[in-house]
């Protein structure tokens, strides 16, 4: 039997890579491949998809993982690998909150794509431990702690301490404090510095 | 006994002028005591030693009964006196004296005078001046009358008129910088109303609180372009992914080609027709890539058409349909397939576009059956006009002569804001 594949990627390259990976393969049908991540519901509505490559961010600001977490609720025998090269830590925990089948980093994952999809339809879970190291400013990603990832990932709105203090139910001062101690470990200057910087490496993305 | 009058003169001439000197003391100590409105016994004690030393030296050699005619028989007699009378009478003086100039000082050391008040008043960095209904002043210091000068270029004479003048602002700053904030209150004094007016010096505050405006107007600024930042990274971030991309493939294209050239010179014919068929392969696939890239929502569409079972049919599609319309034009497009497929059992969608002045027309209909009674817009409908007319557009429902969607999409959708109300059912289709 045939998989049914199914590629949501709004990216050129990384499309028609994995188009090739699916086509090589005889064990796999590729039946679509396409830009926003809206539209793979519709072809789970219409047609047998067995298996879904879908990317985080795609085109027109749809988002990979809302669309997941709906086909999971219609559809929960599809199964979803994720695919995504930021370094976003918060997509890893949500993936797994909302029941995604697998999880990969295209550019710095060492297993191929096509083994991932193996263990995956044969029932596995296949996530990394964690996000890849991204080096930011005089440290890495790992080194901040998940409450400093939440606030630098608020920081990137531009809002003020109260304002993010409101939304994750802390003081302003300990938006303050943890900022501080960010900036401390980057070496950065400012918290404009520090949002913008990790902003476009991924390390955040709101 | 001997007479005062028969010593010698030397000790005559000493009394005299240990009475003069204790009779200028009392006149000093006097002058001050008047000033303090305080009266005394020290007025009394000074008369004393000057008539002492009237009788003892003006008298003494009949100067007044030459000068003026006036007899100095009384003098006389005093000074025939035993001199141990008047030595005693001027001790019992001078201890009078002591013990009055011993109660001065201990008054002094307890009281403070109207003088000391004013020199600690103009010793104090704030300025103060209290002044009565009127606006007389009845106690200002230096700091106000220099603040008085710089603020209004006069000297402090009216208090009220001081104040009005100042009242318009709670800070004023003066030419040197220093800033100061007035405060204003009314007492009673005496039963009569008194009006306290003080200037707080307060230029590091003032500086810090400038500083704090400049530092929040900063920030403010920083927060705008950090908004407008974090609206735009996402197509930052995915171009520059883009651009990297691209790198690559060039550097990677760019060995092959050599690569090529080295393998067309040193392989036979029959070999090179193979390498050019695999070249004119891979300059087709960027060529498709080119095309998908521009409208990757129609490119999408028709991926998912294909793989329903429906068929589109394009009119009017522009060579690159406006990225800020596709998703709009996306959701209406799989509505309409969604909804032709479902409810019409239709195989073909036709798809008109119009490209109006700012907006664009899209019209869908399909080959399948046309519906029974008027459709009424619930479920995706609903939402698909709630999200066009939130983005400026509009949406119109035909049922006769074939079911007809209509949309238009602006070219330039009204930013996402937020949700005015709950518009459930107020979307009707016309």
């Amino acid at each position: 039997m045939q998989y049914k594949v199914l590629i949501v990627e709004d990216q050129e390259m990384p499309r028609q890579l994995f188009e090739i990976f699916v086509k090589s393969d005889p064990r796999y049908d590729l039946v679509g491949s396409i830009c926003n991540a809206e539209l793979a519901i519709d072809f789970c509505t219409h047609m047998r998809i067995d298996l879904i490559l879908m990317d985080v961010m795609t085109e027109h600001g749809s988002n990979g993982l809302d669309a997941s977490e709906n086909i999971k609720k219609k559809y929960p025998n599809i199964k979803i690998i994720i695919v995504t090269s930021m370094p976003e830590a918060s997509w890893l925990k949500r993936a797994r909150e909302i029941g995604v089948d697998s999880f990969w980093y295209k550019e710095s994952q060492k297993d191929p794509i096509l083994a991932v999809m193996e263990r995956t339809l044969a029932g596995e879970h296949v996530f990394p431990d964690m996000p890849p190291i991204v080096q930011i400013g005089n440290t890495n990603n790992h080194e901040f702690s998940e409450r400093e990832l939440d606030v630098l990932r608020e920081l990137i709105t531009g809002d003020s301490n109260a304002e993010i203090g409101q939304r994750l139910g802390i003081a302003p001062s300990t938006v303050k404090y943890h900022v501080q101690n960010m900036l401390q470990k980057t070496g950065m200057h400012t918290r404009t510095e520090l949002a913008a910087v990790a902003r476009s490496l991924g390390i955040v993305i709101k | 006994m001997t007479a005062f009058y028969d010593l010698a003169v030397p000790a005559q001439n000493f009394t005299a002028f240990w009475a003069l000197l204790l009779c200028l003391y009392c006149i000093a100590e006097t002058i001050m005591l008047f000033r303090q409105k305080r009266y005394h016994l020290m007025p009394a004690v000074g008369l004393c030693f000057f008539v002492a030393y009237f009788i003892m030296h003006i008298c003494r050699d009949g100067t007044m009964q030459r000068l003026y005619g006036i007899g100095n028989d009384f003098a006389m007699q005093v000074l025939h006196l035993p001199y141990i009378i008047i030595l005693a009478a001027c001790l019992v003086l001078t201890i009078l004296c002591a013990l009055l100039y011993w109660n001065i000082t201990s008054w002094r050391k307890t009281h403070i005078s109207a003088a000391s008040i004013k020199e600690s008043m103009d010793g104090l960095p704030a300025g103060i001046c209290f002044y009565l209904e009127d606006g007389r002043c009845i106690l200002s210091n230096h700091r106000m009358n220099d603040i008085c000068f710089s603020l209004l270029g006069s000297a402090l004479q009216n208090g009220a008129q001081f104040y009005d003048s100042i009242s318009t602002k709670p800070i004023h700053q003066l030419s040197d910088g220093t800033a100061f904030s007035f405060h204003h209150r009314e007492l009673t004094y005496r039963g009569a109303p008194l009006h306290e007016l003080i200037a707080n010096d307060i230029t590091d505050l003032y500086k810090k609180s400038e500083e704090l405006k400049a530092n929040n107007e900063r920030l403010r600024k920083m927060a705008e372009n950090m908004k407008a930042y974090s609206e735009t990274i996402t197509d930052t971030v995915r171009q520059k992914e883009i651009l990297q991309a691209k790198i690559n493939i060039h550097d990677e294209m760019n060995r092959m080609i050599l690569t090529t050239r080295k393998s067309l010179i040193e392989t036979p014919t029959s070999e090179r027709q193979e390498i050019l068929r695999i070249w004119q392969q891979v300059l087709l696939l960027c060529k498709q890539s080119d095309t998908r890239k521009t409208n990757s929502a129609v490119a999408d569409l028709n991926t998912l058409a294909a793989a329903i079972g429906i068929r589109l049919v394009w009119s009017g599609l522009p060579t690159v349909l406006p990225h800020a319309v596709q998703p709009l034009f996306l959701a209406a497009a799989r509505e309409a397939m969604t909804n032709a497929i479902k409810h019409a059992q239709a195989t073909i969608l036709d798809i008109s576009i119009q490209d109006n002045c700012d907006s664009f027309q899209a019209r869908f209909t399909n080959d399948g059956k046309t519906p029974d009674q008027p459709v009424t817009a619930s479920g995706g409908l609903l939402n698909l006009c709630q999200r066009l007319e939130s983005a400026g557009g509009q949406m119109k429902i035909e049922t006769k002569p074939v079911f007809c969607l209509d949309v238009i999409i602006p070219k330039e959708p009204k930013p996402k804001m937020f949700c005015l109300s709950d518009r459930r059912g107020k979307c009707p289709p016309r």
